[in-house]
């Protein structure tokens, strides 16, 4: 490829000159997007940038903030645990749910069959009074058998 | 829908009321007639509750005899303790004396003397024809009797792929809840059935029909318990009609009347006693109306011949289904699977 086009153009643009208060108004346009590039950043940008001028003031070392990420994680989990259960060992609580009770205890739970007659009146005190229109319905015969 | 209800009343009640009446004349003649059956029968219907493990349960139930035996839905008692008929405001003591969970009903006997005079006494009626109006009284929640109306809308065999042990009856009878176990009259006052179920969204429920309670009546009072039937047989649709039949024997259970009287499979079974078998569903409606220890006929179709074979029939084996007995206390507190 001939550079001899390129040669030209070169030629012709060393005698171009500039506008008049070309100069001075590129200077000014420059000042201009300046200020507006500064006030375009978001508050974001703006807080990181703040932050880490106070911090850069403060001639913090920079293994600082990495103990102080750890010692919050430490105290976290600190909290967390020592944060007391609202249940004394042993105690159950009672709460409406799917099912009509809900019985939650550390301990293992056993299960016996008495009669009706022998149980306390927990269930009738706690729960209010259900009013049948769903009975079962007769038995399903499957397959069909007689 | 409710037009159609009052179409069908007003032909009950006869064409002079529709024909020239004033419509305000024959609205109070059908009110009179609801409010006159309601009020002649409430006295029958009686509050059922019972304690089980969940906490107090109500429903409806009502007098069958002035014995005191009460009639209502095997799931408001079965399993549950402190069981109390509530009669004008007064809780009486009643002891669950018959359960059958085949057919979901439940016997009660009422503690005392004061019992109610008045009774609804069960028919032989097994089916009631489409539509006819029909009210149902029963007890919504902490309300008093108040008698519905409605009509009867159809039959019901089955739910999903299984099959009650009787034919239910379909009604649109907006039921509310506490009314499981309400009697359903016709306009006479004579007893249709007991509710067994309704949905209050669809205004529909189903009552179990009132032969079907009258031949449970019946085993109690003659033999003390229900005796429901056992013939030993597994059917199912054959492919191919024969003599007007689709019911095929596909086994028979040893040792069962069935085999001791010599049924065997691919015997097509045409009838059980009056009762003619087209469709398998069909002996599940029949069978129930046989009584353990009592005769029926059976008519077959064997290899093109027809045969009758008298079966005595045998006690229904699963003792889930049976009778809790009056002395055995309910058994609250296990844990279903």
């Amino acid at each position: 490829m001939s550079h001899e086009p390129m040669h030209r153009i070169i030629r012709l643009k060393r005698y171009e000159q500039p506008p008049e208060g070309y100069h001075e108004n590129f200077l000014k346009e420059f000042h201009r997007r300046q200020r507006a590039e500064l006030l375009k950043p978001s508050i974001s940008t703006l807080l990181t940038e703040r932050i880490s001028a106070i911090f850069s003031d403060l001639r913090v070392p920079a293994f600082a903030y990495a103990g102080a990420a750890a010692l919050a994680i430490l105290s976290g989990v600190v909290i967390m645990r020592l944060t007391p259960s609202s249940q004394a060992p042993g105690a159950y609580s009672v709460s409406y749910s799917t099912y009509p009770v809900t019985i939650q205890k550390m301990q293992p739970v056993s299960l016996r069959v008495e009669p009706a007659n022998q149980l306390p009146n927990l269930p009738s005190q706690l729960f209010p009074p259900s009013f049948l229109l769903q009975a079962r319905p007769a038995s399903h015969e499957s397959p069909l058998s007689f | 829908m409710a037009g159609a209800h009052w179409v069908v009343v007003l032909f009950c009640l006869g064409p002079g009321h529709v024909h020239g009446a004033p419509q305000d004349q024959v609205s109070e003649k059908v009110a009179s007639c609801i409010g006159s059956v309601t009020q002649q029968k409430t006295p029958a219907v009686v509050r059922i509750r019972s304690v089980d493990r969940h906490g107090e349960l109500n429903g409806t139930g009502f007098y069958m005899d002035p014995s005191g035996l009460v009639c209502t839905v095997a799931e408001l008692v079965e399993g549950c303790g402190d069981v109390s008929v509530v009669m004008d405001g007064k809780s009486v003591p009643a002891k669950t004396v018959a359960v059958d969970t085949r057919s979901g009903v439940a016997f009660l006997r009422v503690e005392g003397t004061n019992n109610s005079s008045c009774f609804l006494t069960p028919g032989t009626r097994t089916n009631a024809a489409l539509l006819t109006p029909v009210i149902g009284i029963g007890i919504p929640k902490d309300q008093k009797a108040t008698g519905v109306l409605g009509m009867v809308s159809g039959n019901a065999t089955h739910e999903g792929e299984r099959f009650f042990c009787v034919p239910q009856i379909e009604a649109t009878i907006p039921m509310s809840e506490g009314e499981a176990g309400a009697p359903i009259l016709d306009l006479s006052g004579s007893l249709l059935g007991m509710v067994i179920t309704g949905n209050t969204q669809s205004g529909i429920c189903r009552f179990l029909p009132a032969g079907a309670i009258a031949k449970l009546h019946k085993d109690f009072i003659r033999y003390g318990r229900f005796q429901q039937a056992w013939v030993g047989t597994v059917v199912e649709e054959a492919a191919v009609p024969q003599g007007n039949s689709r019911t095929r024997i596909v086994s028979v259970e040893p040792e069962s009347p069935a085999e001791k009287a010599g049924l065997r499979p691919g015997d097509i079974i045409l009838g059980i006693g009056s009762n003619s078998i087209c469709n398998p569903e069909d002996v599940l409606g029949a069978s129930f109306y046989l009584t353990a220890g009592e005769s029926v006929n059976l008519t077959l179709l064997r290899s093109g011949n027809l045969k009758k074979v008298s079966i005595r029939c045998g006690e229904y084996p699963d003792p889930a289904t049976q009778v809790t007995g009056a002395d055995q206390p309910p058994i609250v507190g296990q844990v279903n699977p």
